[in-house]
């Protein structure tokens, strides 16, 4: 599967250990040695695999503007992310709080950037969304 | 729910029609990033990746 969310989410969701809202959540670039496994849990598990580049800081982006509305479709939605002036090359995002992963996003191929702009762009929808099937 | 318009497909989800790309193994429908390169005249390179919604589908009980 090539992008999706993980368990570990779901049970941290369950168990109240994760606020949308207010946690800090940060936005990571991978290479193509990244696979999304959904039962991986830390952010450790997959770091090792995190880019380097020009623009490009270890760890990712703080996620801002996180906001949760509550209607028929909920859903957690956020700022586009943003790095400028980069040089780097991704095929990953993977979105993580603290320790623990929440999704991981493949992007459908390399995307290289050249001493521009690298955003990624949430769609209207939001970054997660709960309804019914 | 599926409608199609000609030989588009679309995932209708609440009021939205979303575009999809085909079917994955399991028979869900799949929605791929879409990539917006764009190559300026110095060489500069821009990256704009528009990512679709991850969806946590649940189904009430009748």
């Amino acid at each position: 599967m090539p992008s999706g969310i993980y368990e570990r989410f779901f049970a941290n969701l369950m168990n109240k250990e994760i606020d949308l809202e207010i946690d800090v959540v940060k936005v990571a670039l991978l290479n193509n040695s990244h696979s999304f496994y959904g039962a991986d849990n830390l952010w450790s598990e997959v770091s090792a695999n995190e880019i380097s580049g020009t623009g490009y800081s270890a760890g990712g982006k703080t996620l801002a503007g996180k906001a949760v509305t509550q209607a028929t479709i909920t859903k957690w939605d956020g700022n586009n992310v943003l790095w400028t002036s980069a040089v780097f090359s991704a095929y990953h995002a993977v979105i993580y709080s603290g320790t623990d992963l929440i999704a991981s996003i493949d992007f459908g191929g390399i995307q290289s950037v050249a001493d521009g702009n690298f955003e990624i762009e949430w769609s209207a929808d939001g970054i997660i969304t709960l309804t019914e099937n | 729910m599926i409608i199609t318009k000609g030989k588009k497909k679309y995932l209708k989800i609440g009021e939205r029609a979303i575009p999809f790309d085909g079917y994955d193994k399991n028979g869900k429908p799949v929605i791929r990033p879409r990539v917006l390169r764009t190559v300026h005249p110095n060489g500069r390179i821009d990256i704009q990746i528009t990512i679709p919604s991850l969806k946590i589908n649940y189904k009430k009980n009748a």
